[in-house]
């Protein structure tokens, strides 16, 4: 603690409190930073002696001024200074005296963030830290500035200890699925990892939509207790986002950019030879005949071609050749498909400014978002841009009054070309036939679509869609948010609060397909079979929720020792949406995109719904001298889910925490462990997110059939599946101790959880019924699941002098674990896929294999039949020999099979692996010294099983479909032959890694995958420039940084081809990818 | 004092608050909230409108795509045999044939209590006959595939334990309630010729289509000792007749389509408008709708099974002049171009043939052994280049046909032993006369019984047994890759072990490259041996003919073939409705 304070000379002057009406005396003084760079915008608060009272308030200068001028002489007072990313800093008791120049000068030391004076927002209030009973985990945004990522979940993914975040995919501003602490719920076959609820100023919003400049903190309620208070859509924890709100004060503006660029993090080199992948490709479908068409001849063109990088004008790599009957292209090439059509390198931008500040009663704040990220497509560009404004304007309308008003609004807009939805889809659709050896142009500047000596269109055909643009798309979310907010303070510690918001979101979107044009004979242009049609889509979701809350807060304490706050308030939203989609053939303009243009068919759909919840809650909180704790929550909460009878529900909960290190037995033990509490907490939630918003009621749904009669597809109504009549809430409880450690001069933090979850009465069917029932089995609360885990947080800050100047740096760990098991459920079958009671949630069942057979001899003499996984070679009659799989007969019964496929005769199954993810880890670190920062993020998992999908392409290559487009470079060096006994596969033929009942399809454990890996999520280094220098350009701050995301990976999954994200998010791995980025910019404040 | 000051403050906000919390949900009841877009069945069935749109859900239970072209059995063969035609079939787990969800829809239409009261019984009567014939042919199709199954007339509910686990009822009573069910649509239907709505037309064809299969099926399965043979050939017999003597429909005969063979072009026409005579019920494809199915890329692509005729089948086809090809000796060894020649011309209008050019092209067009495993490629239903891609077709199919209705005639009459020449001059010999053959001449059949037919349906006897035999060879042919038309006639037939033969192609006499159409391009090349340099024609190891060195094309020669007389005639059950329903009993010698 580097304080230095001095005081001298007390002025007298006039001004009257409203208290003392006689004149005061005046108290000046001077806020420093560490660097000795005076502070603006520090609140200085003089307190009452006795009570603590705020007694007035004022806000340093520009120069780091401030002047307090009618305080009572001769009187002491404590002084308490604070500005946000600073301790707050008390000067106590310090004598006012009366006719003196009474001056101070303070320096701030910027705050460590694991302090235990944190404040802490939970809900419907704040807390200190020290003081909290549940599991509760908060980040700055601050910290999550400047990192060059489309969206804030990413940034959180590993920041916090089992917040769990995963990704569908890499395309540019993907939200991502955000989950608390594991499996929740089941849903059909399903285990689902329900979403958290997330608030943005206290109403329900998207985390992906703001950006993290405007966001203050973070807050992550995991366990009963914490999220309790709001009932029914918080059973599986709460994420509560608080944005930043303007400071009387000077105006602050602040500005800061990134500029970046990414690549996919995975490898994308792939087999560029038209030979050697035809080679492969036909080798797998030998047994038919092979897939390329090509003659011996053509393979001689191929083979001569081989080493041709470019084109040698000697031997084209198009040429046109009379085949049945007619002068056609026959292509030769040496083509880079991924190349063709993706890009290396995207370019990535973010901009973001914000005003701040405000009079003494009115206080406001401005952010405005641009980011735009270009997507992978290469051939025609598609890209992703977002805005977001957020204004906040509070004011105390009378001293017990004050309104506060929010607006929000966002934007994102993404452009693209070919499939519907764009990159992704495009990303997916080439993997086929889009061999090296095709040219994805012919000479006269045609897209080329078949080859004519097979039938397979080259890529599905995406080239020739994508050539001249026509085809293409527009997604657009716009959102709109207002809060609008009253305060009463009746009393001084009585706080009355009442909000109402109106959210409106339309997402309208269209798709244009045109028909795309080919040619195989030179001179004939043709239209592309797969996209033939002309035709424009428009749609449209409009969605509304009204939100409001009252409630009320008052804080009272008795003797100073035993300190209360109660809570008690009234929630209620409404939850409204609406579509519709409209569509329309034979658009007259290639280039206009609008329904009035169609002259063709047209066709219209609609759909809406709508929900609600009310509910009514409280919170009590006591603590004695911040010694023992204790809390109470609880809601009655209803939903219009859930049929009159049933629809209401109370959900309580208790925790309690003893901080041991306040007794005075502890006094001994003290210096080591500065603080030592534990926690512990229980309660019950509910949980209503379950199925459609009418699950109760019978409903005949509307649809259209792929059937057509007099032209037109055919509309229908068909019966109404069977719902149950008392269909009532998943009951969630949940039980968490938690023990929160500061040790060696309050610098190490540890923090550690341990829980146990528990979701009851789960939606399943109930007593499987025969088939002859004839319809989905209604949903009734018969299952229950139970969730295991912990968390632990070790975060350790100091700071040294290093050559005269502070040296602060800081390191942490983040480690979580969950684990689920379905305790109870209807299903006496149990197969071993379904869930049945006793499942640990993510298992999976595979055959064993030990290897490959040696010789064709002992393949021929092996005496177990395997013939149940050896269904391609059966039915082609390829002999099982050298090179195959040879299985493990594990119930001796000397076949090979899945027996009943129960758990009780799983034949030769057994359990290989599971793909929960496990040990969830985040580790950071960083220093800053002499205006130089950095700082590092890792982030990983530790263990999580994946078995490829059939489709898996660049993991099984022709051993799924012998005509994928992008195999790995040394692909053939893993397929097994006599010379290569030792390759990673099998020896080579087709779809056994596609169709069931083959060796590789099989779930297995010899391919069977370990995802885990280790990711350095996030590297940033910055250099502030001197302050001397900035000021003199009226700059208060400027700093510059290089950030580098995801920037390094190292995974046990056994292909560079594949990340594990990619796994995580699609049972294939084939989703658009994920990308690691560098990028550089400034950050600015004036 | 002042604490109790503050706390009566307190008590006078908390009403307040109260107060203001009331008023924002006093309004409604904000939790009773009511589906948007979705209609109460109690509101509904309240127009014709209504009975029309969910009876149109109906419509998705009728065949298409591959159901209707698809067809395996003996007729074609495939890369790989199925495990029902392999005789490998298992008891499965759980099993989509044993699903009963069409039939809820069904019976939920016609127990609605709207529908029941509708005030216009014409009009309610009409669309009630629609449930009823697909109720039938939903019964039908389970009947075929399980022979006794539980009926229900009623919507089960979750509690209704006496239906959830009642036992299975008599083929006898299910296919009476079939016959009731069609009876009823008969007489209600809609009479106006429509091929893409069901109407009493669609319903006599199916009648026809039952009564014959179960007239058949009771009398050569004598193994279950089933009554009533007659009336349901007798059945088939009427329904076919009301049709025929309706003179809505007749056998599509012009020469003004792509081809100008009308059989041929009755399955090559893009939409069923100019072939609608002879049409009862199709289904249509729409290019722009996206609605298409996958016939072409099934035969003409690499990967799909390269389906091909098989040699039995190809044989069975007469000579033009309508004496028999296995008449002729050594028609054993015939080789492709020799046997093609001078045949009923349905099979040239069925398969690949010297100087054939595609619809939409002007090139000549060869046999691809890398798309056949015969040699006999199929073309029956076979349009423009452009459709070959992968569910890229969209040419309309037909579900039910003038000339199959025919074939039933003929054969339920000669079954009963009731057919005359008068007969089949109405029936046989109009399908003949259209392909261009001579008339088949009952009693020259009867007199002179076809060897080679007689030597595959061996359960055919009787003083009709040459002419029943003659119809037999006619609906296979005509028939071909229609409706999984040849499974079902095998298992009605009781001939199942016509399986387990050999499935063979084309013939060669030894190694060496043939030209099979005379153009000069080698299509295929025999080789013993090691396999010689590929020089473009598909390569062949002589090992894959049935004598070694020369022969016929054997098919999936390692793929081991049984038939199980006493099992194979119906599917097993799924295990898990027979754990949960001990009252059901598995099929016979099922394990």
């Amino acid at each position: 603690m580097r304080i230095f304070s001095y005081w001298g000379i007390v002025l007298l002057l006039l001004s009257p409190l409203v208290n003392y009406a006689q004149s005061g005396t005046t108290v000046v003084g001077t806020v420093l930073d560490e660097n000795s760079v005076p502070l603006e915008g520090v609140t200085v608060e003089v307190l009452n002696l006795s009570d603590s009272a705020l007694v007035q308030a004022s806000f340093t200068s520009r120069e780091g001024l401030f002047r307090f001028s009618n305080l009572e002489g001769n009187r002491n007072y404590h002084f308490r200074f604070s500005h946000i990313g600073y301790e707050d800093h008390v000067l106590g008791n310090f004598q006012v005296k009366a006719g003196e120049n009474n001056t101070m000068l303070v320096r701030m030391r910027t705050a460590e963030s694991s302090s235990l004076e944190d404040v802490i927002v939970i809900g419907y209030g704040t807390k200190q830290r020290v003081n909290l009973t549940g599991a509760v985990s908060q980040v700055n945004g601050d910290d999550l500035r400047d990192r060059p990522v489309t969206n804030i979940s990413s940034m959180l993914q590993g920041a916090m200890p089992n917040f769990n975040v995963t990704f569908g995919g890499g395309t540019p501003g993907q939200m991502g699925s955000l989950n608390i602490r594991g499996a929740t719920s089941i849903s059909g076959s399903n285990v689902s990892n329900g979403a958290p609820l997330v608030l943005i100023d206290g109403i329900p919003g998207t985390l992906d939509r703001l950006s993290p400049e405007e966001v203050e903190t973070i807050t992550v309620l995991k366990d009963a207790s914490s999220a309790a208070i709001y009932g029914a859509r918080a059973a599986f924890g709460v994420v509560l986002v608080t944005t930043k709100s303007g400071r009387s004060g000077k105006t602050v503006f602040r500005y800061n950019n990134s500029f970046g660029w990414a690549t996919p993090t995975v490898s994308t080199d792939f087999i560029t030879t038209g030979y050697d992948w035809m080679k492969l490709n036909d080798q797998a479908l030998a047994h038919v005949g092979g897939y390329s068409g090509y003659t011996e001849a053509d393979y001689a063109e191929l083979y001569a071609r081989r080493n041709d990088k470019k084109e040698d004008p000697s031997r084209p790599w198009v040429t046109v050749q009379n085949r049945n009957g007619r002068d056609q292209y026959v292509y030769y090439g040496n083509y880079d498909w991924y190349d063709i059509m993706f890009t290396k390198w995207q370019g990535i931008q973010n901009h973001n400014l914000s005003f701040s500040g405000g009079s003494e009663k009115v206080t406001y704040m401005v952010n405005g978002n641009m980011k735009r990220m270009d997507g992978i497509m290469r051939i025609q560009d598609d890209q992703y841009k977002s805005h977001n404004v957020r204004t906040k304007i509070s004011a105390e309308l009378t001293p017990w009054l004050r309104f506060s008003n929010n607006i929000n609004f966002y934007n994102s807009t993404y452009d693209y070309f070919g499939r519907p939805g764009g990159g992704n889809a495009n990303f997916i659709h080439i993997n086929v036939h889009a061999s090296p050896a095709y040219a994805p142009f012919n000479p006269d500047g045609t897209a080329s679509y078949r080859t004519g000596l097979n039938n397979y269109d080259i890529g599905d055909g995406i080239f020739a869609m994508l050539l001249d643009g026509k085809t293409r798309g527009a997604e657009r979310k716009y959102e709109l948010k207002q809060i609008s907010e009253l305060v009463f303070t009746p009393l001084k510690d009585l706080r009355i609060t009442a909000n109402y918001s109106y959210n409106m979101y339309t997402d309208p979107s269209f798709y244009r397909q045109s028909p795309a044009k080919f040619s195989l004979e030179p001179g004939v242009v043709e239209i592309t079979p797969k996209y033939s049609i002309d035709k424009l889509s428009e749609d449209q979701q409009f969605n509304q929720v009204h939100v409001v809350n009252v409630f009320g807060n008052y804080d009272f304490n008795i003797g100073r020792a035993h300190n209360f706050n109660l809570i008690a308030g009234f929630n209620q939203e409404i939850h409204k949406s609406k579509k519709i989609t409209a569509e329309r053939f034979d658009i007259s303009s290639e280039d206009l995109n609008d329904l009035n243009l169609g002259t063709g068919d047209q066709a219209v759909f609609g759909g809406s719904s709508a929900y609600a919840v009310q509910g009514y809650f409280y919170r009590l909180s006591y603590d004695y001298k911040s010694k023992y704790l204790f809390e109470a929550n609880g809601r009655y909460d209803g939903s219009s889910r859930f049929p009159k009878g049933q629809r209401f529900g109370f959900f309580p909960s208790f925790s309690a925490g003893w901080r041991l290190s306040e007794e005075k037995f502890y006094d001994p033990l003290k210096d080591v462990i500065n603080d030592f509490k534990i926690r512990g907490s229980v309660g019950q939630l509910g949980n209503q997110a379950v199925s459609s918003p009418y699950p109760y009621i019978l409903t005949m749904q509307p649809g259209t059939m792929s059937y057509i009669v007099q032209n037109e597809r055919l509309k229908y109504y068909s019966s109404p599946n069977p719902v149950s009549g008392d269909l009532t809430w998943e009951k969630v409880t949940s039980y968490n101790i938690g023990v929160d450690l500061m040790l060696l001069r309050n610098r190490l933090m540890i923090s550690y959880d341990q829980y146990v979850r528990t979701t009851r009465d789960m939606l399943g069917a109930g007593v499987k019924l025969p088939n002859v029932y004839g319809a989905p089995q209604p949903l009734v609360n018969v299952a229950d699941l139970e969730t295991k885990g912990f968390e632990v947080t070790i975060q350790w800050n100091d700071n040294l002098d290093v050559a005269g100047k502070p040296f602060r740096y800081n390191a942490g760990i983040v480690l979580s674990d969950n684990k689920s098991v379905i305790t109870k459920i209807n299903n006496p079958t149990a197969l071993t896929h379904s869930l049945y009671e006793g499942k640990d949630v993510g298992e999976i069942w595979g055959y064993i294999t030990n290897g490959y057979f040696k010789t064709d001899a002992e393949a021929k003499t092996y005496p177990v039949d395997q013939t149940w996984l050896n269904r391609v070679r059966i039915d082609n009659n390829i002999p099982i020999g050298a090179g195959d799989l040879r299985w493990v007969d594990l119930d001796g019964d000397g076949r090979i099979s899945a027996g009943e496929n129960t758990i009780y005769n799983p034949g030769d199954q057994r359990v290989i692996g599971n793909s929960t993810p496990r040990y969830r880890f985040g580790v950071t670190g960083g220093f800053s010294w002499n205006n130089v920062d950095m700082s590092f993020f890792f982030q990983g998992i530790g263990k999580m099983n994946w078995y490829p999908g059939n489709n898996a392409d660049r993991f099984w290559g022709p051993y799924s479909r012998p005509y994928f487009s992008f195999l790995p470079k040394d692909f053939a060096s893993q397929v097994w032959s006599p010379e290569n006994p030792d390759a990673y596969f099998p020896s080579l033929v087709a779809y056994v890694a596609l169709n069931a009942n083959n060796e590789l399809r099989a779930t297995n454990n010899k391919y069977l995958q370990d995802l885990a890996y280790v990711r350095l999520k996030n590297l940033t280094m910055g250099y502030t420039l001197p302050v001397q220098l900035t000021r003199r350009y009226k700059i208060d701050r400027l700093r510059v940084f290089v950030s580098g995301e995801n920037v390094f990976t190292s995974t046990k999954l056994k292909t560079k081809y594949i990340d594990p994200e990619q796994a995580m998010a699609n049972i294939d791995g084939r989703v658009y990818p994920f990308v690691k980025t560098y990028s550089f910019g400034i950050d600015l404040s004036f | 004092m002042k604490t109790l000051l503050r706390m009566k403050k307190l008590f006078i906000y908390g009403i307040a608050l109260a107060g203001i919390t009331s008023l924002a949900s006093c309004e409604k009841d904000i939790l009773e909230q009511y589906p948007t877009a979705s209609i109460s069945p109690n509101t509904f069935f309240k127009t014709e409108n209504d009975l029309i749109a969910y009876t149109n859900s109906f419509y998705s239970e009728l065949p298409g795509g591959s159901d209707i072209y698809g067809e395996q059995a003996d007729n074609i063969v495939k890369s790989s045999v199925p495990r029902e035609i392999a005789g490998t079939r298992l008891v499965p787990t759980t099993d989509s044939k044993w699903g009963w969800a069409a039939l809820r829809n069904i019976n939920f239409f016609l127990n609605s209590e709207n529908v029941r009261n509708f005030p216009n019984t014409e009009i309610r009567d009409k669309y009630i006959g629609v449930a009823k014939f697909f109720r039938a042919m939903f019964y039908y199709e389970k009947v075929r595939y399980f022979g006794d199954v539980p009926w229900y007339s009623v919507v089960i509910e979750t509690n209704d334990e006496e239906n959830l686990y009642k036992g299975r009822d008599p083929r006898t009573l299910i296919m009476d309630s079939i016959m009731a069910d069609l009876d009823f649509a008969i007489a209600h239907l809609g009479t106006a010729k429509d091929i893409e709505r069901i109407n009493k037309w669609t319903a006599l064809a199916l009648k026809a289509n039952v009564g014959l299969y179960e007239g058949t099926w009771r009398k050569y399965h004598t193994e279950f000792s089933l009554p009533d043979s007659e009336k349901f050939l007798r059945a088939a017999v009427s329904a076919s007749e009301e049709i025929m003597n309706s003179g809505l429909f007749k056998l599509y005969t012009a020469t003004s389509g792509p081809t100008g063979n009308p059989y041929q072009d009755l399955f090559a026409t893009i939409t069923l408008d100019p072939v609608a005579d002879e049409v009862i019920l199709g289904r249509r494809y729409s290019n722009e709708y996206g609605i298409r199915h996958g016939l072409q890329f099934y035969i003409t692509a690499r990967t799909q099974g390269k389906p091909g005729l098989e040699k039995k089948l190809v044989n069975s086809y007469l000579m033009a002049d309508g004496s028999r090809f296995t008449d002729i000796p050594g028609y054993e060894t015939m080789q492709y171009q020799d046997e093609i020649k001078n045949r009923d011309p349905r099979l040239s209008q069925t398969i690949k043939f010297p100087g054939y050019r595609r619809i939409g092209t002007n090139a000549l067009s060869s046999v691809d052994f890398e798309s056949t495993m015969t040699g006999y490629q199929p073309i029956k239903h076979m349009s423009l280049p452009e459709m070959d891609g992968n569910n890229q077709s969209y040419q309309d199919l037909i579900i039910f046909r003038f000339g199959e209705v025919l074939l039933n005639y003929a054969e339920a009459k000669a079954e009963l032993g009731e057919l005359t020449q008068a007969d089949l001059d109405i029936s046989i010999n109009l399908l003949r006369a259209r392909a261009g053959m001579p008339d088949l001449n009952m009693d020259w059949a009867n007199a002179n019984p076809d060897p080679y037919q007689a030597n595959m349906y061996r359960n055919v006897s009787g003083a009709n047994a040459g002419v029943i035999l003659e119809i037999r060879r006619e609906r296979r042919i005509e028939l071909v890759m229609e409706n999984n038309f040849r499974w079902e006639d095998l298992m009605r037939w009781k001939e199942g072990h016509l399986l387990t033969w050999p499935f063979q192609g084309a013939y060669f006499p030894g190694p060496g490259k043939y030209d099979l159409d005379g153009n000069g391009v080698y299509e295929i090349e025999i080789y013993s041996g090691d396999k010689p340099p590929a020089t473009g024609p598909y390569q062949l190891p002589a090992s894959d003919l049935s004598e070694g060195l020369s022969g016929n094309i054997l098919t999936n020669r390692n793929i081991p073939k049984s038939f199980d007389e006493n099992r194979d005639y119906l599917w097993p059950l799924p295990i898990e409705d027979l754990t949960l329903n001990t009252n059901l009993t598995q099929n016979p010698n099922w394990r």
